[in-house]
This record gives structure tokens, C-alpha cells and sequence, in this order.
């Protein structure tokens, strides 16, 4: 993802990875942030700030149709503005944000790495409204190819 | 009138700018002018304590203990559940929001 022209939420597909096999958490994080961390887009210490955040504060959210998870840390650690999303081959434990004591399995992860929150608001308010759009969230979770992943999201985004 | 929001996520930067964006937004329609704060569970006390914020809204649990302005969870704007409910109650409580 990267700033489109009006400073939106444009997804790229590099980025997006279809039925990701991880067995936890922690093992998604890290492969989602290695091209992170390879294209300079984080810094080296990213995943474990990642996987360290979330066990203080988890990010698992309960939409109606599944669970997802939006793990970031602070802004410190990204050099430039990403999201990279994964549907999951199969689910993972997480905890959930607003009662972290609650275990729930995410089926899909958001990874946000943002490098300035406040002046990039907009992206992140067009990314909540996606989580909202049932349908959509269905659909990539059985896609099978990151590009028609992307094109899925890109086409959802609203201006 | 304008109102100052404490935005309350874990880390104090992504969910809370989330939610923070959405109500400034929302209740600027109303005619409020909203200046929004972000920060971390660990601070919000103190803030709160110092007399300088209407309310508080949070993703991430808050510390227990009494707090002198108006609370309330804001997770239903990250999921879109219970998203109703929270505006009604938001712009209920704002409502009351004395100057």
C-alpha cells in the first residue's frame, strides 16, 4: 500500500499474501514483515515490536462474520507508510482488543505499518471502513491469488 | 462548541487516530469543533485528572478507577457493530457537555 495521488489507501499486491500457512501469530508477523524489512519499509526490529505489542495490547477484532487482527506498533519503527494484508490457510490464536483476556482465532491480519498516524488519518479511516464490508472480507478469504486480492480491496476503498 | 477528545488505544497512534478521525468528522456535522488527542491506557488518568478534556473514548480497556468525564467504548466504529449505538450515546453524552 502506498499514498495514492489524493494521499489514499492504494493496496499492492506484493504486499498481500492468499492462504498464508503460519502456526501462530508470532510466525505470521514474521513473514509478513521480511519484504517489509528487505524494501527498507520497517526496520529490522519491527516484527518483534509487533509481536511484543500485541501481547500487551492484542488486536484480534470480532466482526459478525469472522475475526481479524490489525497488529502495528509505533510509528518509531516504519520508515514508510504500508498495509499488508494475509488471509490465513488456517486460523490463528489471538486476543481480542476490548477483552484481551478473550482468545478468539483471526482468520485474516491487517499488518499497519504507519509512519506518521496524525497526518495519515485518511488512509487509516478508509481502512476501518473496509473492515465493515462483510462481503468484502468474505470474498478475499477465499481468494486463492493476491492480485485478486488487491483488486478487491483497491476497488472497495472509499474516497 | 468545541470539545476536546481523548482518544484511548494501546499504543496511543493507529486505532485511536482511527476512531479520533471518525468522530471529529461526525460530530463536526453537529456543529462541534473537535480537537482530538491520542494516547495509552497508562496516561489516561492523569489526563483526565488534569481538567482538560470533555470525554474519553477508547479500544483498549482503561485502567480501573473513577474518572471526572465521560467515558465510552469505541470499538463498534472498528467493527461497524454496535456502530449506532455508539454515535446515539456519543452525541447523547456530548449533549450534556456543559461549558
Amino acid at each position: 500500500m502506498s499514498e495514492g495521488n489524493n494521499g489514499g489507501l492504494v493496496f499492492d499486491q506484493q504486499f498481500i499474501y492468499a492462504q498464508l500457512d503460519v502456526d501462530s501469530f508470532a510466525d505470521a508477523i514474521n513473514k509478513m514483515s521480511q519484504k517489509l524489512i528487505k524494501q527498507n519499509y520497517v526496520v529490522s526490529e519491527f516484527p518483534e515490536k509487533v509481536i511484543a505489542r500485541e501481547k500487551d495490547f492484542p488486536t484480534g477484532l470480532s466482526l459478525s462474520n469472522m475475526n481479524i487482527s490489525i497488529p502495528h506498533t509505533e510509528a518509531s519503527y516504519v520508515h514508510k507508510t504500508v498495509v499488508s494484508v494475509a488471509t490465513l490457510k488456517n486460523k490463528i490464536n489471538v486476543h481480542s482488543m476490548i477483552d484481551p483476556k478473550q482468545e478468539i482465532q483471526s482468520s485474516m491480519l491487517f499488518l499497519i505499518s504507519v509512519n506518521d498516524p496524525k497526518g495519515q488519518i485518511t488512509i487509516l479511516k478508509q481502512l476501518m471502513k473496509l473492515f465493515q464490508k462483510e462481503n468484502l472480507l468474505d470474498t478475499i478469504l477465499h481468494l486463492e491469488d493476491a492480485g485478486a486480492i488487491a483488486q478487491e480491496l483497491n476497488n472497495a476503498v472509499e474516497n | 462548541m468545541h470539545l476536546n477528545l481523548l482518544a484511548v488505544c494501546g499504543s496511543g497512534t493507529v486505532t485511536s487516530s482511527m476512531i479520533a478521525g471518525e468522530i471529529k468528522e461526525e460530530l463536526e456535522k453537529d456543529g462541534y469543533d473537535v480537537s482530538a488527542t491520542e494516547t495509552r491506557p497508562t496516561e489516561v488518568q492523569q489526563l483526565a485528572q488534569g481538567g482538560n478534556f470533555d470525554l474519553i473514548v477508547y479500544t483498549s480497556p482503561l485502567p480501573e478507577g473513577d474518572y471526572p468525564i465521560p467515558v465510552l467504548n469505541g470499538t463498534g466504529l472498528l467493527t461497524g457493530m454496535g456502530e449506532d449505538e455508539f454515535w446515539d450515546e456519543l452525541k447523547a453524552t456530548v449533549a450534556k457537555i456543559k461549558k
